[in-house]
């Protein structure tokens, strides 16, 4: 039986996990990984001094998260997401592709040196209701 | 924004002895475009004077027989359609001149260039690793006298060939301007053959893809929540029916905070609330445990409190414990009856009483007894006993 929770515990949760990425993380675009062995950076855009705002139904909307216009660039194509603290401590480690992923991304999943990439809103959801 | 020629603009200049080299488009360029003009000139005269916002990209010469160079520039708003270039001397050229779209901002990347005496195949010489991939590959290759290209090499494009005019064909030189998207980001050196062996002159200048704007947005949703395994914190394990059976049990180990209650019968041999704490355990059974062997017992190390407010039936009922220390809020009751050969309260605390019917065994403790004892007996060590009871 699939476990399920209270909106309040779902708030809780979700808040628990934005708040863990502090004062002035970054979104980073990178090649493929995972969590423990995150992928080469392609783009870096900094998030808000507070990166989300309170959960809602549990779910957490990001603040503004500023463009980078002028990205690191690879010539493979950039597969993982981290939000990670100022410092680089990975608090969440995602998919990003060109439909149906976590972040989902047009102009094609290559990202050359100089490009801008911009991310126009992302939620985050701990658990499941 | 993938890269294109707007082939409609390609132009050429094919000139006898000048020192002007004009390029004229067909249509007013497009703000934003790259233009590219290639050109090579008989003699060795210099550039002295290139169009407003012209850049030279890559040069190329042989001394006093051939020269060349190419040039570029991001067309501007109400770009001229007309770029000309002046050399220090009057000499005959030919060149060729192109528009391209998706061009970066700052488009030069990298460029060479290289020449060569009576040889059939032209080279541009290395680029060396480009910058990313993609780019766009401009190849300017010139020969003296009026040859033709027989290959170009590595499936370049010609974009246009020009011949200076005037003279002897001897005097004049033959322009080539061709081009190639390279794919991947390493060092590439294109090649052409022209039909006689000749004086020649080559150069490249590649140019950077137009910086793409990728837009993202993101749901990001955790793992659908499992719980599984073993929890080691403030495990409560409550029955509020009835266990019926030999061998009913509720029984298990936590760390702390354990709170066993079973407020309905445990009924048949073998019922038994048993486990072990750390701390603060609180065993508490408000129902009847009947039948030989009902148990409940257990372990800790400080604070237990025991309480059996039903009737322990049977023969081998049994209430028992120990505590280590500070104890002294230890009280273990039993306020029904034990019935049965070998009813027993046995425990040791500093201070604690033990009010019950029975057999009672104790060591060390001040017991007060308030129950009927109908040919039993007492044993005590140590300590005094209040005996309200009769006998």
């Amino acid at each position: 039986m699939a476990v399920t929770h209270s909106t309040a515990a779902r708030n809780a949760a979700t808040d628990a996990v934005t708040a863990l990425i502090g004062v002035s993380g970054n979104l980073k675009l990178r090649l493929a990984g995972n969590i423990g062995a995150p992928g080469t950076v392609v783009a870096t855009l900094p998030l808000s001094e507070d990166a989300f705002g309170d959960a809602s139904s549990g779910t957490a909307t990001a603040n503004a998260i500023t463009s980078d216009t002028n990205a690191a660039g690879n010539a493979s194509e950039v597969a993982n997401a981290t939000l990670e603290t100022s410092g680089g401590t990975v608090v969440i480690h995602c998919a990003v592709g060109a439909s149906g992923s976590d972040i989902n991304m047009t102009g094609g999943l290559t990202i050359a040196a100089g490009d801008t990439v911009e991310v126009s809103s992302l939620t985050y959801t701990a658990l499941s209701a | 924004m993938a890269i294109t020629e707007l082939t409609a603009q390609r132009n050429s200049v094919g000139a006898g002895q000048s020192t002007t080299v004009t390029f004229n488009y067909p249509n007013t360029p497009t703000q934003g475009n790259l233009l590219v003009a290639g050109f090579c000139w008989r003699g060795d005269v210099t550039v002295t004077g290139a169009p407003s916002g012209w850049n030279l990209a890559a040069s190329t010469g042989n001394g006093t027989n051939i020269d060349g160079a190419i040039y570029y520039k991001i067309a501007g708003s109400s770009e001229p359609t007309a770029a000309q270039f002046t050399l220090s001397g009057s000499q005959k050229a030919s060149g060729v001149a192109s528009e391209w779209s998706g061009i970066h901002a700052t488009p030069l990347d990298k460029a060479n260039g290289s020449s060569g005496v009576a040889g059939i195949t032209l080279n541009t010489g290395a680029t060396g690793t480009l910058s990313q991939a993609n780019e766009l590959v401009i190849n300017l290759f010139s020969s003296r006298d009026t040859v033709n290209f027989t290959v170009f090499g590595q499936s370049q494009s010609t974009i246009g060939t020009a011949q200076s005019t005037g003279g002897t064909t001897a005097s004049r030189n033959t322009t080539v301007l061709a081009a190639q998207v390279a794919n991947a980001a390493t060092s590439v050196d294109y090649t052409a053959q022209i039909d006689s062996a000749q004086t020649w002159v080559a150069a490249v200048a590649t140019f950077k893809q137009a910086a793409v704007t990728h837009a993202a947005s993101g749901s990001l949703a955790g793992q659908v929540a499992v719980v599984a395994g073993i929890a080691t914190h403030r495990a409560k394990h409550t029955i509020s029916g009835t266990l019926s059976g030999q061998g009913s049990q509720l029984s298990g180990v936590s760390e702390r905070y354990r709170h066993h209650d079973a407020s309905g019968n445990l009924v048949a041999s073998g019922s038994n609330i048993s486990g072990d704490v750390a701390r603060y355990r609180s065993h508490e059974s408000n129902a009847d445990l009947i039948g030989q062997g009902s148990v409940v017992d257990g372990v800790a190390v400080r604070y237990r409190s025991y309480h059996a407010d039903g009737d322990l039936v049977g023969q081998g009922a049994l209430l028992s414990g120990d505590a280590d220390r500070s104890d002294s809020v230890a009280i273990h009751s039993a306020a029904g009856d034990l019935f049965g050969q070998g009813s027993s309260i046995s425990g040791r605390s500093r201070n604690g009483e033990i009010v019950a019917s029975g057999i009672i065994v104790a060591t060390y403790q001040t017991q007060s007894i308030n129950a009927t004892l109908p040919h039993h007996e007492i044993s005590a060590t140590y300590e005094s006993y209040t005996i309200q009871a009769t006998i």
